[in-house]
């Protein structure tokens, strides 16, 4: 199954998400999605850029802590309408370390049942399957 | 017995009126300040209605010590019916927003944050005796009751929801348009910690404004992670931003206490 229908299997398969995404995190931009309905390109690119502030954000207080055990996978943010799950995989080489999965939901319960389900995509993504 | 020793004070005028209240009040039987004390413990007292009747009440030099369950969390110096000095010990300092101009309006404002964060928690005041110096940052009761009075009584949404997390909060930062008008609590380290995410968000912003859509219109708020058991919540509203470190096994109600405040947009 290629990318494309690997994020419509993801989104398909938790109740209430809207929208999985594939996305670049150094260049900002949303590579490949599945969405219940028609979004545009602007609001996918802000997904991007929101993540990517968020795991700025993230690597900031990591580096500042001297705990080792420190989730530095997955960003939530939550908005009055909606929930956004961003999952990267921090042990990724270099060159896919700037990928993440970046999902819409309901609420936060069901976007947090994404987070292993998209972790193992990731590592096939890095593993090239 | 009450009522006759209250009866002797027949003036009519506001003085003489507080004196009666105040006289009947030390007179009521022991049992009555009990379930006074009961009352402000379980959380069924106005704080600032407590703290003003204290103020106006004390003549000679008291230190009254403000405790909310084992911990103290503010320390008054009242002496003449004013307060000579509010130490909190855990919060904003002495120094108020420079907006702030009387000494009034600096501990109204600190007393309003005081009891924001721990609404409907109960408390307890106790006196000792205590020293006065040179006071140059004094205010009366009635001073600080009319700037409570004109202080914004909602208070912000992001203060709605501060109230309603801050006794599951390890420690929190509220910054405004201007960052140096925070106010925050917890142990320094961790509230350092938050101030410096902050500014990092901050600049980041500044840098990336036009790729965050910034400045967002939707409040929204952000979970970290600082440690296997605590998140991190950085929160914004309009101009505001709310950090708050909390144990993660309260991520859910302070999720329910945002959306109280923001579901309804």
């Amino acid at each position: 199954m290629d990318i494309a229908g690997r994020l419509s299997a993801l989104r398909e398969s938790t109740p209430g998400c809207a929208l999985v995404a594939f996305g670049d995190l150094g260049t900002r931009l949303v590579l490949r999605s599945s969405a219940a309905g028609q979004q545009p390109q602007e609001y996918l690119d802000q997904l991007c850029a929101q993540a990517a502030h968020g795991f700025s954000l993230q690597d900031a207080l990591t580096d500042q802590t001297t705990s080792p055990n420190v989730d530095a996978a997955e960003v939530i943010v939550v908005t009055p309408q909606e929930t956004r799950i961003y999952i990267r995989a921090p042990g990724a080489a270099q060159d896919t370390a700037n990928d993440a999965i970046l999902c819409v939901c309901d609420n936060e319960h069901n976007a947090r049942t994404l987070v292993t389900p998209a972790m193992a995509l990731l590592d096939d993504l890095c593993a090239g399957v | 017995m009450v009522q006759t020793k209250a009866e002797y004070v027949t003036g009519q005028d506001d003085a003489t009126s507080r004196l009666r209240q105040a006289i009947a009040r030390l007179c009521t039987d022991f049992s009555d300040l009990q379930a006074d004390r009961q009352d402000a413990d379980a959380g069924h007292v106005n704080l600032m209605q407590a703290l003003l009747v204290q103020i106006d009440e004390t003549m000679l030099p008291r230190r009254l010590t403000l405790f909310f369950g084992q911990d103290a969390v503010a320390k008054l110096r009242v002496c003449n019916r004013r307060l000579l000095s509010l130490e909190l010990t855990n919060g904003p300092g002495p120094e108020g927003p420079a907006r702030l101009t009387s000494a009034a309006q600096v501990y109204a404002q600190q007393l309003q944050q005081l009891s924001a964060t721990y609404q409907g928690t109960g408390f307890r005041i106790t006196r000792q005796v205590c020293e006065t110096g040179i006071e140059t940052q004094s205010c009366s009761a009635t001073q600080l009751a009319e700037c409570l009075t004109l202080q914004p009584q909602q208070g912000s949404r992001l203060t709605h929801v501060l109230a309603g997390i801050s006794a599951i909060a390890d420690a929190w930062v509220l910054q405004g348009e201007d960052a140096s008008e925070d106010s925050r609590f917890g142990p320094a380290a961790l509230t350092e910690q938050l101030t410096e995410l902050a500014h990092t968000d901050r600049t980041t912003k500044n840098n990336n404004g036009h790729a965050l859509r910034m400045p967002e219109i939707t409040p929204s708020y952000l979970v970290l992670s600082i440690s296997s058991d605590t998140k991190v919540i950085i929160a914004w509203d309009q101009a505001e931003t709310l950090l708050v470190a909390v144990p993660a096994q309260h991520l859910p109600e302070m999720g329910a206490a945002w959306h109280k405040v923001f579901s309804s947009l």
